[in-house]
């Protein structure tokens, strides 16, 4: 649930007043002890209100499946309350003043997975350990990558996984007929046999169409990245970004292949791409199992059958985006918390939210349970087998604090090859640059 | 501020100069002002002064976003803003782009407010719907543009230009091109409110001087640079100190006409505002991030006393007649 829908009041009122309140707040200093105490499981009697503040529609999405109901009709003593933000930049910015200030957290924050880095190095006496938690066999119920981002040095598990977003590549059928190509999945699979073969096919379409093959230059870098086992940082936390073998040669494959024309102008969830997606005015784009929603919403019912989905070249699998569920030490319904972050987030539910095409779960049992699922708006492209084999094979990268300021700078770089010409070298050298002061 | 002091303090005043046991004010007497005012100065103190000793304090310090406790660094931060390249570039747009809004705007108000002094069929209407723009929600009037200005072939801006013959322009990818856009907002949002400011000012210069002039055969035009300009001179100082605050503080346009704080792949529009905001929330680097907020504040107060002296040097050549409706400040 990383959708960045476009810009909106809110996040301009968000500026103002987080930036006043950031200023008031930062007295409050910390408050972590480093030990925890057990959190027991909650009294099944006693009257309860969680609060929840959300963000990307998380919990709007619970809402819809019927699930925070049919908690609430199971557990008489429980209210919940929760409020969204569609934002998650916004949602964090708030989230991170609140808890520099101690105050005015709910009981259940979620977090997205891009944020863990800094949850687990920086925030880690922040947040309840669901290890010595009743709830600590559901921690198990997820494979290692999952967990692995949300766990501590020590070995505290801060979260439950909620949606993961394996990737596949979405492409539209009927643009690809147009230009006397390959259609369906099954033949575009033995064509796109690697990262190479994409290109080149995307030339042809490019040269028989003249429209960009791919959405954007950062979706496709994000892309290119999300099959390797390292990002910008290695297991031992030491950013490498600079010299590894992903980022370099991603970032002068993706620019490659937007000095050629393949990848359309535009930014990533601005309004002109969301457009984009029911005219057709690109036919690929990197597909985390999030994105589908977000198609369908973008594309809507005129464009049913025209959009599909194939899985990446080599059997590679990836990962965008994905959350979890936490309980910061503040909450006095810890307890509460936790049980209904478990039933949330377990496999029953996380299959209802599949089912009802809201996101792809990252509970192991559910992973394996939703593997038989089609899609008739994708031209029942077998998302399920398609996103599950991705699940399954993507790597556990390693996230860093400044993952956010490498990836800003490395996405405008490669958005300056794009759109004003300059040579991918020199992109290359600003963003180097730009990282490191702003990293430093 | 006021000069309008109630009769009651200045009775007091006067009956102070003879003192006497019996004119002693009681003490909730003597302290009442200060109740009466000091609902501005809590407030002022805290959600002003707070703010800014706050600010002041946690630009010496590394502080992220993310967490952790802050960390005392000296003037670090101000020598890594020195030494930034992305600072001097977001100053150098600042600039620029308070130019291409700023003057501008101050003309066309000028000329408006000109033609709207003179008595018109439908006046009246002409000077309401001056202030519709600045009443108009500033995000929906940006988001508006942002479709005007189009990257696509289709966008409105790229169409008119297409009418005399030009090439459609990707509007947010070039430097000027997203500059320009910029100003056109500002420039759209603020001009008819500077306009009515400077009606304003109009109104104060008495009738007659027009139309002596007018008997004397002075064109409008002639009017306006002899009759107009001279007694408008305190307000149009007025219009630029508070014009310049603004372009120095811009963030709103530039923030909502691309996708976010970083003004463009290459930072071709991105303002101080929006560098401090990127920083701050995009990078979490707060201290940094108060730094850039001191140096702002330093570059206001600084801006706001050149012009307030530029201008005080005109008057002395050239002092202004007061007029006896008390036109001139």
């Amino acid at each position: 649930m990383t959708a960045r829908v476009h810009r909106s009041t809110a996040r301009l009122l968000a500026s103002v007043t987080v930036g006043a309140l950031a200023l008031a707040a930062c007295s409050g200093g910390s408050d972590g002890s480093a030990e925890q105490t057990p959190v027991a499981a909650p009294d099944e009697e006693e009257p309860v209100t969680i609060t929840v503040d959300s963000f990307g529609g998380i919990f709007d999405n619970y809402e819809k499946a019927g699930l925070l109901d049919a908690y609430m009709d199971e557990h008489p003593n429980v209210t919940i309350e929760f409020q969204e933000t569609q934002d998650e930049p916004d949602y964090w910015t708030a989230l991170t003043t609140k808890l520099n200030s101690g105050s005015g957290l709910a009981d259940i924050q979620p977090i997205e997975i891009s944020r863990t880095a800094l949850v687990t190095q920086q925030q880690q006496d922040r947040w309840v350990d669901l290890t010595q938690s009743a709830e600590a066999d559901h921690i198990d119920d997820y494979p290692d990558a999952k967990n692995g981002a949300i766990t501590t040095e020590d070995g505290a598990v801060l979260g439950f996984g909620t949606d993961a977003g394996p990737m596949a590549i979405c492409f539209r059928t009927d643009k690809l007929e147009e230009a006397g190509l390959p259609a369906t999945a099954d033949e575009l699979s033995q064509e796109i046999t690697d990262w190479d073969a994409y290109e080149s096919l995307g030339q042809e379409y490019t040269e028989a169409t003249g429209e960009p093959w791919m959405d954007t230059v950062s979706g496709y870098y994000r892309l290119l990245t999300s099959v390797e086992p390292v990002r910008n940082y290695d297991e031992e936390g030491e950013p490498t970004w600079e010299t590894n073998d992903t980022v370099r040669p991603a970032f002068m494959r993706a620019a490659a292949a937007a000095e050629q024309g393949l990848t359309a102008d535009y930014e990533q969830f601005s309004q002109e791409w969301n457009t984009a997606m029911s005219t057709g005015a690109f036919a690929t784009l990197a597909c985390p199992a999030w994105m589908l929603g977000y198609i369908k919403q973008q594309a809507g019912d005129e464009n049913a059958g025209n959009w599909s989905v194939m899985p990446l070249p080599q059997e590679l699998g990836g990962n965008w985006g994905g959350s979890y569920l936490s309980v910061p030490r503040t909450s006095e319904n810890a307890g509460a918390a936790i049980q209904l972050a478990a039933f949330l987030t377990s496999a029953e539910s996380q299959n209802e939210l599949f089912n009802q095409g809201l996101s792809f779960p990252s509970h192991s049992d559910s992973v394996e349970q939703v593997r038989d699922v089609t899609d008739a708006y994708f031209s029942d492209a077998p998302i399920g087998e398609i996103f599950s084999a991705s699940y399954a094979s993507a790597p556990d990268q390693p996230l860093g604090v400044d993952d956010g300021v490498i990836d800003v700078a490395l996405t405008e770089a490669l958005v300056s090859v794009r759109t004003n010409d300059v040579s991918p070298e020199d992109a290359w050298n600003t963003a180097v640059q730009n990282i490191e002061n702003q990293a430093g | 501020m006021s000069v309008d002091a109630p009769p009651d303090r200045e009775a007091a005043g006067s009956r102070t100069t003879s003192p006497g046991p019996r004119q002693r004010r009681s003490l909730a007497e003597r302290f009442a002002p200060y109740g009466y005012i000091s609902p501005f100065f809590l407030l002022f103190g805290a959600f002003g002064l707070f703010p800014l000793a706050f600010t002041l304090w946690l630009s010496f310090f590394e502080f992220r976003l993310g967490g952790g406790d802050p960390q005392f660094l000296g003037l670090e931060n101000y020598v890594w803003l020195f030494g930034s390249d992305a600072f001097y570039n977001a100053l150098l747009n600042t600039l620029t782009i308070g130019l291409l809004s700023t003057v501008p705007q101050l003309c066309i108000a000028l000329a408006l407010a000109h033609q709207l002094n003179y008595s018109m069929r439908l006046r009246n209407f002409f000077r309401v719907s001056m202030i519709i723009p600045y009443a108009t929600s500033l995000v929906a009037a940006t988001l508006v543009f942002g479709s005007i200005f189009s990257n696509s072939a289709g966008g409105l801006a790229n169409v008119l230009i297409g009418l005399v013959g030009l090439d459609p322009v990707s509007w947010t990818n070039g430097k000027w091109t997203a500059q320009f856009a910029i100003a056109v907002i500002v420039t759209w949002h603020w001009a008819g409110y500077n306009a009515l400011i400077y009606l304003a000012g109009m109104q104060s210069i008495p009738q007659d001087l027009y139309e002596a002039a007018a008997i004397d055969g002075a064109s409008r035009w002639h009017q306006f640079l002899h009759v107009t300009l001279p007694g408008l001179r305190p307000t149009i100082l007025f219009t630029i100190v508070v014009s310049t605050i603004g372009a120095t503080q811009l963030f709103t346009e530039p923030f909502l006409f691309g996708n976010g704080a970083g003004g463009g792949a290459l930072g071709q529009y991105q303002v101080i505002a929006m560098y401090m905001y990127e920083v701050a929330f995009t990078f979490g680097r707060l201290g940094r991030a108060s730094a850039i907020a001191m140096v702002l504040l330093v570059l206001v107060i600084a801006l706001v006393l050149l012009n307030t002296g530029l201008a005080r040097l005109k008057m002395r050549d050239r002092p202004i007649r007061t007029t006896p409706s008390g036109g001139a400040r």
